[in-house]
């Protein structure tokens, strides 16, 4: 680590980097933004190899085992070979930069990409943009370590290594710079945002070259009236139902899975997979075969083919994802929205009162992706500009945006945080750093704590209390027990000075008569936000600290603890740029 | 029937800080205020469930604060007792006629209140000079008694009391308080009085227990 560290400082000299110089840093931005763009389109490359070698195996008689193989060793590769907690990967980069200043470990880089080419190159119903988002996200990390940057730069340099590889696997920039903004770094300044987008170019460039400049979906060009435009508000709220039952099926499926025996649960819901492939080849793998034949008006005809094709699309993501396979959920968010996009077009047509001329159904499913991973994701500039570069489909920019917003606001009815913040939110880590919760929780009472403290004891008189603490300038004194040093209580001078100053009741009043007996007790390792809360409800200025033993360590006064709260708000501010 | 409403003036006071920050809130969007009239005004329950949005305490949900009456010591002692004794001899003998006498005390309690006051003077004397005793329980029996209590002995014999001024003692006034604060008060009370020479006489002289409280609300605090 040493060793790394001082070839990290002379690497710095090198580039002649400084905390102050932006181009340094620009420059790694670039770079991370082309090692990126690599690890996407290699990821990409290798999982549609494996995909379609493995396909005629899938279609025959042992068809359903190859995707319950597929998981199984997908878990493995990032449990057992990785050594790597389960799970879809964009948490945990949130995490990393929300609780770690952007830290990640070199291995990282590897897992979750050899475990998502095995996933869902076996056809596990799963998208590779989580894989890449933690993969090339790691890199950043990694870099901005070799390269000794603070924990604010080595964030972004995260954020550049998610914006690369979005952008890279999507041939999409303003995704990949939206989604590392809006998702990853919740921080929009240009500090932040030129490194990003600068990632993001070189990023998509890089697979321009080596996969040629080719939109994702390709369709044919249409316009949307008035009447779809009225069509897409109920497009956009039922997108946000069934994003949330999608996130509520991920969220059953982990129940599944966790009252299943260790690594049965990956190979269990792996067969369900395979058998919903044996019925709807569409609706696993990564799926954005299925999406383009909805986006080109080519899906197989009829209301219950497209319904039944959207549910077997969300039980198979959600039998995927929930079995903790790893897998992004950017893919199946945007095939099933391609699929429901589809549906409503066919039931709209089928009931509706008059007979409108709607758009054509291309364009509704590509809609309905917006939808979807607005929903999904609760990420409505990632829904509309993905879905805008990935269609080219300016031409549908209005219902764009009807649906993602639309969407958004369903599905938060249901939930309150998305699929990516969930966990963090319930644990407590969602806290962007310089805000008043990671404050309140980074700081705790032992570094706010006064502990050159005079104790004394209750059975002293006031007239020898006075004796005891004429030297000190403090004005709270705790009052211990001789022998095992327990905290009694506490002593204000301010509130007894009036005894203390008659010379006949201070001989007669005791400490232990008039000291404080009723304050609440600060734990040593709590979070000053459990102090905070104390001092609001008691009004005191000092309270007594005590360890886990109830022994008392010393005091946390307000005007201790605001000295150095702001001391760290100072610190941990963003707007300090450079 | 309109909502119940604050003032600038009592949402200032309930959220604990000054009219012109409250205004600031207001002025900067982050508060929401009734304006229909020129002063803006404040639903109660909207304003209360801003203040928990915010992390703030509301009053009712603080620590409350005891503040003293005027007169604590006359209170008490119109809740206890007076008494004249004639056949004590010892200072222990006082103390246990002082709290024995004390109306509507069970006698579970008044055991306890013995042995604690007992307790307490064998630590320390409470003679407080001049023929005066102060004794009181060790820590402020907060579990046994709501009100501060006061019961005044007189002894016609004189009784020793360990005093630093080596006079014997032949008033004892004992004093139980459930607080700290109460206690405090009381004290800095008798202190006061007794440093009023007529009122110490009336002490020697009262034969009943109005006549001292009387006495004790005449006299003004002064600084």
């Amino acid at each position: 680590m040493e060793r790394l560290s001082s070839r990290g400082a002379s690497l710095a000299r090198f580039f002649r980097l400084s905390e102050e110089r932006w181009e340094g840093f620009l420059l790694m931005a670039l770079v991370v933004g082309l090692l990126s763009g690599v690890l996407a389109v290699a990821l990409r490359s290798a999982v549609h190899a494996l995909f379609h070698a493995l396909e005629p195996a899938r279609l025959g008689p042992a068809g359903i085992l190859i995707p319950a193989f597929g998981a199984l060793i997908g878990v493995m590769i990032v449990r057992d070979l990785f050594q790597e907690p389960a799970g879809h990967g964009v948490p945990a980069v949130i995490r990393a930069v929300c609780l770690r200043g952007g830290r990640m470990r070199v291995r990282a880089i590897a897992s979750r990409w050899l475990g998502s080419l095995a996933n869902v190159g076996a056809g596990g119903s799963a998208g590779l943009e989580g894989p890449i988002v933690y993969s090339a996200g790691a890199l950043g990390a990694v870099v901005a370590e070799r390269f000794g940057l603070d924990e604010r730069r080595r964030s972004i340099l995260v954020g550049c290594g998610v914006a690369g590889g979005i952008s890279a696997i999507f041939n999409a920039p303003m995704t990949g710079l939206i989604f590392a903004t809006e998702i990853i770094l919740a921080e929009w300044s240009a500090f932040s945002i030129v490194p990003v987008a600068i990632s993001a170019v070189a990023a998509t460039e890089l697979s321009r070259v080596l996969l040629g400049n080719e939109q994702s979906f390709l369709h044919a060009p249409f316009e949307m009236g008035v009447h779809d435009l009225i069509a897409c508000i109920g497009l956009g709220l039922l997108s946000g139902a069934v994003a949330a039952a999608l996130s509520s099926g991920i969220a059953r499926a982990q129940g599944i899975a966790s009252r299943l025996h260790g690594r049965f649960a990956p190979f269990a819901l792996g067969l369900g997979v395979g058998a919903i492939g044996l019925a709807f080849p569409m609706a696993i793998g990564e799926g954005y075969e299925g999406a383009q034949a909805a986006v080109s008006s080519q899906q197989d005809l009829g209301i219950l083919l497209a319904v039944g094709l959207l549910l077997a699309k969300l039980v198979a993501t959600s039998m995927t994802l929930g079995s903790g396979a790893p897998g992004g959920m950017f893919a199946p968010s945007l095939v099933s929205g391609a699929f429901l996009g589809t549906a409503f077009h066919r039931i709209v047509e089928r009931i509706q009162p008059v007979q409108l001329q709607l758009a054509s159904e291309g364009s509704y499913a590509i809609v309905g992706m917006s939808g979807m991973v607005a929903g999904v994701m609760h990420a409505p500039l990632t829904g509309i500009f993905l879905v805008m570069e990935v269609t080219d489909g300016y031409d549908v920019i209005l219902p764009l945006m009807i649906v993602s917003v639309l969407s958004l606001v369903v599905a938060r009815r249901f939930d309150r945080h998305s699929l990516y913040t969930k966990e963090l939110a319930s644990s407590g880590e969602l806290r962007r750093p310089g805000t008043d919760r990671q404050i309140g929780v980074d700081l705790s009472v032992r570094d706010v704590l006064d502990g050159e403290t005079i104790p004394v004891h209750e059975d002293l008189t006031l007239e020898e209390l006075a004796e005891a603490v004429r030297s000190s300038s403090r004005n709270h004194f705790p009052v211990v027990d001789r022998s095992t040093g327990a905290l009694l209580g506490m002593l204000d001078l301010a509130r007894v000075r009036r005894q203390l100053l008659d010379p006949q009741l201070a001989r007669i009043t005791l400490v232990g008569t008039v000291m404080e007996t009723k304050l609440p007790e600060v734990l040593a390792q709590a979070p000053v936000s459990q102090a905070l809360e104390a001092f609001e409800r008691t009004g005191q200025w000092v309270l007594p600290v005590v360890d886990d033993e109830g022994r008392f360590v010393g005091l946390i006064s307000k005007s201790r603890l605001f000295d150095h709260y702001r001391r760290e708000l100072l610190v941990q501010d963003r707007s300090v740029d450079g | 029937m309109k909502p119940p409403e604050f003032d600038l003036d009592q949402a200032s006071e309930f959220l604990g800080v000054p009219a012109w920050t409250v205004e600031r809130w207001v002025r900067q969007g982050l508060l929401s205020a009734s304006t229909s009239s020129p002063r803006p005004s404040f639903d109660r329950s909207q304003l209360e469930r801003w203040a928990r949005r915010h992390g703030m305490t509301v009053p009712g949900k603080r620590m409350r604060v005891v503040r003293p009456p005027a007169d604590m010591l006359a209170d008490a002692l119109e809740r206890g007792s007076f008494s004249i004794a004639t056949s004590l001899e010892t200072a222990s003998g006082a103390i246990d006629l002082a709290v024995r006498s004390l109306p509507d005390l069970e006698q579970g309690v008044k055991d306890v209140l013995v042995r604690e006051v007992q307790a307490r003077e064998r630590l320390a004397s409470t003679a407080f000079g001049r023929g005066i005793a102060l004794p009181h329980p060790r820590r402020p029996p907060s579990e046994l008694i709501q009100k501060p209590l006061a019961s005044l002995v007189r002894s016609e014999r004189p009784l020793d009391w360990a005093a630093f001024d080596a006079q014997p003692v032949d008033l004892v006034l004992l004093v139980a308080s459930p607080t700290a604060v109460e206690h405090l008060e009381i004290l800095s009370r008798i202190s006061f009085a007794l440093r009023v020479p007529e009122f110490v006489s009336t002490l020697r002289e009262a034969t009943s227990a109005e006549q001292i409280t009387t006495r004790l609300r005449e006299l003004r605090m002064s600084s």
